[in-house]
């Protein structure tokens, strides 16, 4: 007997959740600017997520999934990636879609149950969000092939839950993306539970990242509450993708610190003492005690950084709150070149109720 | 004045209770302060005050059940939001943004709701509850709406249905109907307990067989109640027909291969009846632990929502208790019931003389709808031979 092939994998981690440097920062990260721009990135995310679920409880938003404690997955990998780039998100990627350009009234028309909040005016061509389960995989191996195929040097990003990664449309997504060696980065945000079901029981493997193995791809695994990690690992992963060196999947180990999504109550199924540790190693804080260290942080930075946000978030919502509504056809209009008879009929139901 | 009427707080509610008010009447209190803890079919939840401003009025007392688009709490009328959104009645709390709403007048007449109007007259109902009325044979016209802006629920539909003349008068509760003054509304385990009892009783036919289970034998160890789990299992495979759902309705049954036993217990708050998932495929110990982790729930009422659903039979051990023989209620769409009663000493003729033996007295009460009285007779043969084994 002999072995005939061995893999391993690695985890990556520059600032560990006392916030101290662990390894030599990467390039981008020695530029202060740099790191406060994700933390405001952060903060803003968070911000918005915390007065979406209080929305949604008084009516004004519909079921709302928020990002709390896994942040620095999603906008690491909105900063890491270019303009040019296509992203496929899922539901909890609010953050990349705000480093992509996307806007908060946009984002909060979307989750209010407004579908022109998916027709994003700054990134073009990324894709709405994906709300069934691992399903933007293969759409980003689509995309992915087509830049392959017209020899454009871009990228297709996607993330997902660790959860998805038991869809089988994972599994054919990274057979496909190894196959053509398709320039796509698929972004894990292991954030320990799939609604109700924690990692344990999710799967037998030790890692997700480990996955990529059986597609013939690199997997490897970073420390999701570390911004800079996150940003420089899945940012290494995007430019091998642009220059023909095949996909990446990139597990970013973090931990869901709010409900699934505004219809669920995770106080039924979690333990509070997990909990409490978990939101000691969340994002921001390092991040924060970092940069307070190296003197380019200090409460009353931050005390205006929110004011800032809060006004913006605010003026969001104005512009959300005031959007004119759709005719009500529009449910009718935009699925048939030609509207059989019988939908024809409703139309004429639907328009002779509305003016009668 | 404005009001803040309950909105949807999960997907597709129709109600919420009151579980406590975390400010009173008078109080001042600011925009996205928490201002009443809900409980919701899934979850229990802060509510935060939409408004910044003084509150004038409660709408409620915990305990209380409050319909999605109902007044939850007033505020004085100078209250602001700083989203500069007003709710109106018209687009109560589930919809965001405008929803065009006809301004014909409904007139409240002797025998029910009639539109003033014979044309351009329009009722409000989702296509799910249009096709349930039209299934029924109910006039949407005819329905007293209750739902959110006005709009016909699947609860009017029923409703409406069953007090037309030709049917049943239901016995089961609805939702409409206040408490009257001095009596105290069940909620929670109580009124799912009212509910399915009065749907069992107005449609299922149930006969009980009892008799007794010698086991002396039983050694000082046994785990009784695995014991008991193993001889249902053995009479479901015996009798499979008793291990089924009947659909009522179409009169027919789907046999089920795995055994979800659900287990009366009785906890402080009401009765449960948490359910032991395909006991056929555990081990002893596994049917121990679930055990076990039931006690615990029961104590402190925290079952999870997956283990109270699921049953293909039913146990009720109330025999811990008192009792030695009784016909405990089928919960449609399961069709069979066994009770356990009282252990205790007897006399017993044991060959021609007299002897003292441990005794199980054991029930089964079966829908005779699809089971026959032979079946029962089988069922409660087999698993008497299980346990004197």
């Amino acid at each position: 007997m002999k072995t005939i092939a061995e893999f391993s994998i690695q985890f990556h981690q520059y600032l560990n959740e006392e916030g101290q440097i662990v390894q030599a920062l990467p390039a981008f990260a020695n530029d202060h600017a740099h790191l406060i721009r994700l933390y405001t990135s952060m903060q803003r995310t968070r911000l918005l997520d915390a007065k979406a679920v209080i929305m949604q409880r008084t009516g004004k938003m519909g079921t709302y999934p928020s990002s709390l404690g896994q942040e620095a997955v999603a906008t690491g990998l909105g900063d890491a990636m270019k303009p040019e780039d296509v992203f496929c998100p899922y539901y909890r990627d609010q953050g990349a879609m705000l480093e992509r350009g996307v806007t908060l009234t946009e984002i909060l028309s979307y989750w209010g149950g407004d579908e022109r909040g998916a027709d994003f005016q700054v990134p073009r061509e990324d894709f709405p969000v994906s709300v069934p389960i691992a399903t933007q995989c293969l759409h980003a191996c689509g995309v992915a092939y087509a830049f392959k195929y017209r020899k454009q040097p871009r990228v297709a990003v996607t993330s997902l839950g660790e959860g998805g990664t038991s869809e089988g449309a994972f599994y054919e997504a990274i057979n496909l993306a190894g196959m053509w060696n398709l320039p796509v980065v698929f972004v894990i945000n292991n954030n320990q539970w799939a609604i109700s079901v924690p990692r344990n029981i999710q799967t037998h493997a030790q890692t997700i990242a480990q996955k990529a193995i059986a597609g013939g791809i690199e997997g490897v695994q970073v420390d999701g509450n570390d911004v800079i990690a996150v940003r420089e690992i899945v940012g290494r992963a995007v430019e091998k993708a642009r220059s023909g060196n095949g996909p990446t999947v990139v597990e970013a180990v973090t931990y869901r610190l709010s409900d699934h999504t505004t219809a669920d109550d995770a106080k039924r199924y979690w333990n509070e003492e997990v909990v409490k540790t978990a939101f000691a190693k969340e994002p921001l804080i390092r991040l924060r005690r970092y940069l307070t260290e190296q003197g380019a942080w200090n409460d009353e930075k931050e005390k205006q950084l929110i004011d800032q946000l809060s006004q913006e978030l605010d003026q969001a919502i104005k512009d959300y709150a005031n959007k004119a509504s759709q005719p009500a056809e529009n449910i009718m209009d935009f699925t048939f070149k030609e509207l059989p008879e019988a939908l024809l009929h409703q139309r004429e139901i639907l328009l002779g109720e509305n003016h009668g | 004045m404005k009001i803040f009427y309950l909105p949807d707080l999960g997907e597709g509610l129709h109600e919420a209770e009151i579980r406590e008010w975390l400010v009173k009447e008078g109080d001042q209190v600011t925009e996205d302060q928490p201002i009443v803890s809900m409980e919701t079919a899934k979850a229990l939840l802060d509510v935060p005050s939409p408004f910044t401003g003084t509150i004038e009025k409660l709408h409620g007392n915990p305990g209380d059940l409050v319909k999605t688009g109902a007044p939850l709490v007033s505020f004085n009328a100078d209250a602001q939001s700083s989203h500069h959104v007003e709710q109106h009645r018209k687009d109560a709390g589930t919809v965001v943004g405008n929803i065009q709403v006809g301004d014909t007048v409904i007139n409240e007449s002797a025998t029910g709701i009639k539109p003033a109007a014979a044309s351009g007259a329009r009722v409000k109902a989702s296509p799910a509850v249009r096709k349930m009325a039209s299934e029924l044979g109910v006039d949407l016209n005819t329905v007293t709406p209750t739902g959110p802006g006005e709009s016909i629920t699947a609860a009017d539909v029923n409703a409406a249905a069953t007090s037309k003349p030709s049917s049943i008068q239901p016995t089961t509760a609805t939702n409409d109907v206040a408490a009257p003054e001095g009596y105290t509304a069940l909620h929670g385990v109580t009124r799912s307990m009212a509910i399915n009892m009065a749907l069992a009783h107005q449609t299922v036919a149930p006969v009980t067989l009892v008799d007794d289970a010698d086991i002396q034998h039983f050694g000082p160890n046994e785990d009784i109640s695995v014991r008991i789990m193993r001889a249902v299992q053995h009479a479901c495979e015996q009798v499979p027909k008793l291990n089924s759902h009947f659909h009522g309705k179409s009169l027919s049954y789907k046999q089920i291969k795995e055994i979800n036993l659900a287990i009366a217990v009785d906890t402080e708050a009401g009765l449960y009846a948490p359910v032991i998932k395909d006991i056929g495929n555990k081990t002893d110990l596994e049917l121990r632990e679930k055990i076990n982790e039931f006690k615990v729930h029961a104590k402190k009422q925290d079952f999870p929502p997956a283990d109270l659903s699921g049953a293909t039979i039913s146990l009720s051990n109330f025999g811990v208790f008192v009792g030695r023989y009784a016909s405990p209620i089928i919960v449609p769409p399961t069709v069979a019931i066994i009770g356990i009663g009282k252990l205790r000493e007897t006399v017993v003729a044991e060959n021609g003389v007299p002897a003292v033996h441990k005794i199980m007295p054991v029930s089964i009460t079966v829908d005779h709808r699809l089971i026959t009285g032979g079946e029962a007779a089988r069922f409660l043969a087999a698993l008497i031979n299980s346990l004197q084994q």
